[in-house]
């Protein structure tokens, strides 16, 4: 079953002369579950292409079907509460909030839609996220990991269709980038959590289903490393 | 308590310094705004009241309207308040000492009248029939004719003339005289008999040069017959730039051939009759 479905996606950037193809006439689909690594040089379009699956940029032309709804069809309010429940967004300097204790940041999303937040499954996280102790704390008084901890389980919460990673280690050191990684893999295995993520790191990518290249905003290659 | 509220008031505690300074320029905002709106709403007020005391509180003047045209006038939907007034002539002021003002100049109004034009009562009261009068209290002070409450004065009131000229002349045209000998008569005369019933401070509108002391009656707006005219000055309920077509239109279509604005008063609401100076102002 298809989760994410990219339609002839472009992005323009300036106009006239002066104008930058981000994205040039990216088209493909991932698989529910899949965990997807996209690649590429500095500039090649990797962020933009991420930023237009997660409803956060708009596109130039084409179209973007995450669980086949079409996300740039719905209005401003209606793309940003379908971001909250559908998308989940790690980034590589955690945007958290440094005024909210570790649970108000995880629990951020279900408390802007101003619902109940699942005690049993915030549980699971922080159990899962090894943050049991750290819960009251704020952003400031963690290390790095624990930070980037924090951004996935904010991301986890709302149970999202797609978790969309930009450079999620580019902050960290190795030993806690490969805690990072393993957790996400974990999450994608055991719970069948779609997963793109962006790397520069060769490593991180070969641990992916599925390693797609991007280059001067096309795809270069898309390669299924585990059918 | 809402997450976003409570977003708002962390980072309000933690940047304390930032809050109170910018708590400070709200505050020194809606004061500002508040004191600019305050200035130019009472200015307007101030303007508003100035006028009505110098001028009188009317919006458009129909002049020389008949019964059947003051009727539609009074009945109009947009009329509030109704004031007649009558320019009813000149007579002649036995023992004047003003050799430049000989005249008595006879107006009158309805009771809407003496409350809408600036004309203050110093003693007695205002007239409430036709043969009543308040006279100026300068006939007694200039002219130095004294005239007590009570009195019963007759006057032969007409118009004034050049012995050869003929139109009028009104309360606004100075005395008309030539090598020191006066070159204009009163004719049309009739007699009228009046009460004095009170005196009052010389009308702003009467100009120094003015050849009559003013003296005010009452107009019986049931006394007035078909073949008289009197003037129609009216206070509108809503006060606003249709006001000018509303006025143009009722005119227009009870032949009534002569209508003005006090633009004095009108202006200080935002209703100008000169559209360059309305594209000046909002274009």
């Amino acid at each position: 079953m298809d989760i994410l479905k990219i339609d002839h996606l472009s992005k323009l950037y300036g106009k006239g002369e002066t104008a930058v193809k981000a994205l040039d006439d990216v088209s493909l689909t991932i698989k529910k579950g899949e965990f997807v690594a996209i690649i590429g040089p500095s500039g090649s379009g990797k962020s933009t292409l991420l930023h237009m699956l997660g409803g956060v940029d708009k596109p130039t032309s084409g179209k973007v079907f995450v669980d086949n709804t079409d996300i740039y069809n719905l209005n401003e309010t209606q793309l940003a509460i379908f971001r909250r429940r559908q998308i989940g967004l790690i980034y590589q300097f955690y945007n958290l909030i440094p005024v909210l204790t570790v649970e108000e940041n995880i629990t951020l999303p279900v408390l802007l839609d101003e619902h109940k937040v699942d005690k049993k499954q915030l549980g699971e996280i922080v159990k899962t996220l090894n943050l049991q102790s750290r819960l009251n704390h704020l952003p400031n008084q963690l290390s790095g990991g624990q930070q980037q901890r924090v951004s996935i389980g904010r991301a986890l919460i709302s149970n999202p269709a797609l978790m969309l990673a930009d450079e999620p280690t580019g902050n960290l050191d190795s030993e806690n980038s490969k805690e990072i990684i393993d957790l996400l893999k974990m999450f994608n295995k055991n719970y069948n959590q779609t997963l793109i993520i962006i790397t520069h790191d060769e490593r991180i990518a070969l641990q992916a289903d599925r390693i797609i290249t991007i280059k001067d905003g096309r795809i270069a290659k898309d390669e299924v490393i585990r059918p | 308590m809402n997450i976003v509220n409570k977003l708002t008031l962390r980072h309000l505690r933690q940047n304390k310094r930032r809050t109170l300074v910018t708590i400070i320029g709200v505050v020194i905002s809606v004061a500002m705004l508040t004191a600019v709106a305050t200035i130019a709403v009472s200015f307007l007020d101030l303007m508003q009241r100035q006028s009505i005391a110098d001028n009188g509180e009317w919006h458009v003047l129909y002049m020389d309207v008949d019964k059947e045209q003051l009727e539609a006038i009074k009945n109009d939907e947009a009329t509030k308040e109704l004031i007649i007034s009558r320019d009813l002539g000149f007579a002649q002021l036995e023992g004047s000492q003003n050799d430049n003002k000989p005249y008595l100049f006879i107006k009158e109004y309805n009771t809407q009248g003496f409350e809408n034009f600036p004309i203050v009562l110093s003693k007695g009261r205002f007239p409430q029939a036709a043969n009543e009068v308040v006279i100026s209290e300068d006939i007694a002070l200039n002219a130095k004719v004294v005239y007590e409450i009570g009195d019963t004065v007759t006057l032969g009131v007409g118009d004034r003339f050049t012995t050869d000229g003929e139109d009028p002349f009104q309360q606004g045209v100075s005395l008309q005289m030539e090598n020191g000998e006066i070159t204009e008569v009163l004719k049309n005369e009739k007699t009228v008999n009046y009460t004095i019933v009170g005196t009052i401070k010389r009308p702003m509108w009467e100009p120094a040069w003015a050849p009559g002391y003013t003296i005010l009656s009452y107009v019986d707006e049931s006394l007035i017959g078909v073949e008289d005219t009197v003037h129609a000055a009216v206070v509108f309920k809503k006060v606003n730039n249709s006001l000018l077509a509303h006025a143009e239109d009722l005119a227009k279509k009870n032949n009534i051939e002569s209508c003005s604005y006090n633009y004095n008063l009108l202006r200080y609401y935002g209703v100008i009759g000169s559209d360059d100076l309305r594209t000046t102002l909002f274009s």
